[in-house]
């Protein structure tokens, strides 16, 4: 649980006010210990101050020595500083301003502030008699130290301790675009756009408002229609199959390596017939599909190749980034993507200018200049707000993509030490992958969640129906051939928490979980 | 809520009697100035308050410097220190 600290408890602690500071400490230590995080309202950062002030020169007049008013105020800014240092700032909004008909103004803003958050996920700490009355959600400290603490739960993907981090940002973004206004192709667009280009190392990005949007418009760049053939592979998201069919194409699917789950370069080329037009290969669960040899064969029969990248972004293959290995490439800015929006989005990649022009015409209803249609395109530009959010995460990705790989690998070590009958996730040597999901290959999966779902450990199923067995494919189209491998897979992945902010010592007590589940079938 | 008690050799007896929800709890109580001889530190805290108070004292006991010119403050900041001293106490 979280704490908004009143300005009568910063008081406390720091000029400090006895007895008071002893139990404020110990309230504090109680939410640090908890993992709770601590609140300051920006908008009190005067009364602090000048009252920490004033309460320094009372001490110091009490006390019999001699401290100027100048000195006062720079100490008290200094201990602020301090005391900040591990807090957080919740911003005062601007309906918090207009409080002047409360009796107690300041008051009025804290109570207007909690409002903000879910319900029972903060509780207002403070010494004030006025606010303890007439605030539910205000607590003191004696109250607050019996307070039997909250058992939070484990999250499959932890974004609020990343907003936590970057919040300043963010909100300084958010705010950015409410004051221009330009919410369809604002300046935020662009600069993400000349960003992530930077990042990949290709000429172009063309961003969109979804990764499926993405891989349609790349489809359709290169001109793909009905009845042409499109190879990719039957284990992914649905999207990735369902552009094809969109555009009245034909999906042809080619099995998976079962060690990587992605496409398996050797069984490619007796897919291709004269009637097909791209290679859609997929770089699952955040490794690189392989390829070179993929980019051989295709280049043997003159085929584009699209990376389905929704899940690869920030990864690498041969040391050349994902979204730079193929003529196209398309992520994905979903929330629980490495590198997540908070809503849609998605992106294309290219080297190619004349392809990075169509992309951006067929994302704004095929217009090559206002009122202007060309062609036939699709509505699917990034909102503006979404650029401003991806551009402020975009700042701490790199790291990011660090601390996935680094709790990917303690992930590593845990399972070969703690797991016989299960193997880490196999990684080709020559690829670095971003873990978009830690996936494990298991026996009797169902058993297995549901164990782990009683121990309030959260998995996800990626993906439990191959495409080709999709209800939906069955209606439009008729795939024929055999996909055991995946097959398999979908019957056997499971995947488990895995975030940049996953400590070491919930992965003990998942990997533990697991080992527990398979110790108890010998 | 505010209630009277007796301070009595180590213990607290309340003058009406109270119910309480819990065993054990964190309670303030008000000292008049001339009963205390000595505040002894606190045994409980732990080592996340510890670092906060030693930072905090760090800045708070560091002498003035003594060959900076001390901070002169603006007519505003003047004006603020008076308004603000005028406000009840937190």
């Amino acid at each position: 649980m979280d704490l908004l600290l009143d300005v009568n408890i910063v008081l406390d602690i720091c000029q400090p006010r006895h007895p008071f500071a002893d139990s404020v400490h110990l309230a504090l230590s109680k939410c640090h210990r908890e993992g709770g995080r601590m609140w300051l309202y920006a908008g009190a950062v005067q009364t602090m101050l000048y009252l920490l002030a004033n309460g320094l020169l009372d001490d110091a007049r009490r006390a019999g020595t001699e401290l100027s008013r100048g000195e006062a105020l720079r100490r008290s800014r200094r201990l602020l500083q301090v005391f900040s240092s591990d807090k957080h700032w919740l911003s005062a909004l601007a309906g918090e301003g207009d409080v002047f008909a409360d009796d107690d103004p300041e008051d009025e803003q804290l109570v207007r502030a909690l409002d903000r958050f879910k319900e029972g996920g903060i509780r207002l700490l403070t010494r004030d008699d006025r606010l303890l009355g007439s605030c539910t959600t205000a607590i003191s400290c004696a109250d607050y130290l019996v307070l039997a603490p909250r058992t939070e739960s484990l999250e499959f993907i932890d974004l609020a301790t990343q907003q936590a981090l970057i919040r300043p940002r963010l909100e300084r973004q958010v705010h950015r675009v409410l004051h221009h206004g330009q919410y369809i192709m604002g300046p935020e667009v662009i600069e993400l756009e000349s960003r992530l280009a930077a990042t990949v190392g290709v000429k172009h990005c063309v961003t969109t408002s979804s990764g499926t949007d993405a891989l349609l418009i790349a489809l359709m760049a290169l001109g793909i229609k009905r009845d042409d053939e499109v190879i990719t592979t039957p284990f992914s998201f649905f999207a990735t199959v369902e552009v094809i069919l969109l555009l009245g194409a034909v999906p042809v699917f080619v099995d998976i390596d079962p060690r990587t789950y992605n496409l398996d370069p050797n069984k490619l080329e007796v897919a291709i017939t004269p009637r097909t037009r791209a290679i859609v290969p997929v770089s699952l669960y955040g490794q690189c599909a392989d390829f070179d040899p993929i980019n051989a064969i295709a280049a043997r029969y003159k085929l584009p190749v699209i990376e389905d990248a929704a899940q690869s972004f920030g990864a690498t293959y041969k040391g050349r980034p994902s979204c730079s290995l193929t003529m196209i490439a398309c992520t994905s800015f979903y929330p629980a993507k490495p590198l997540g929006a908070y809503g849609d989005g998605g992106a294309c990649f290219t080297d190619d200018d004349e392809i990075a022009a169509r992309l951006s015409r067929l994302r704004d209803h095929g217009q090559s200049g206002r009122y202007r249609h060309t062609e036939v395109g699709i509505n699917g530009r990034l909102d503006t707000l979404q650029a401003a959010v991806l551009l402020a995460k975009l700042d701490i990705f790199a790291d990011e993509v660090l601390a996935r790989q680094r709790a990917a690998e303690r992930y590593d070590a845990l399972i070969r030490s703690l797991l016989s009958d299960i193997a880490p996730p196999y990684l080709e040597p020559w690829c670095a992958s971003v873990y978009a999901q830690y996936t494990l290959n298991v026996e009797n999966r169902a058993e297995l969640q549901n164990m782990l779902q009683s121990k309030g450990i959260p998995t996800a199923i990626h993906y439990p129906t191959p495409l080709h067995s999709q209800p939906a494919l069955g209606l439009l189209t008729t795939t024929s051939g055999s996909f055991a491998q995946a097959e398999t897979a979908a019957a056997r992945v499971i995947s488990v928490p895995l975030h940049p902010y996953l400590e070491e010592a919930t992965q003990i007590a998942i990997i533990r979980a697991i080992a527990t589940a398979y110790a108890g079938k010998r | 809520m505010r209630i009277e008690a007796i301070y009595d050799q180590g213990r607290l007896s309340f003058l009406s009697p109270i119910k309480l929800r819990h065993e054990r709890l964190n309670v303030i109580v008000e000292i008049p100035e001339g009963e205390i001889e000595e505040v002894a530190a606190a045994t409980e805290l732990d080592e996340y308050a510890r670092q906060m108070i030693n930072a905090l004292d760090s800045i708070r006991l560091a002498p003035p410097p003594l060959f900076e010119r001390p901070e002169r403050l603006t007519a505003e900041q003047h004006e603020r220190l008076t308004a603000f001293n005028t406000a009840h106490d937190r």
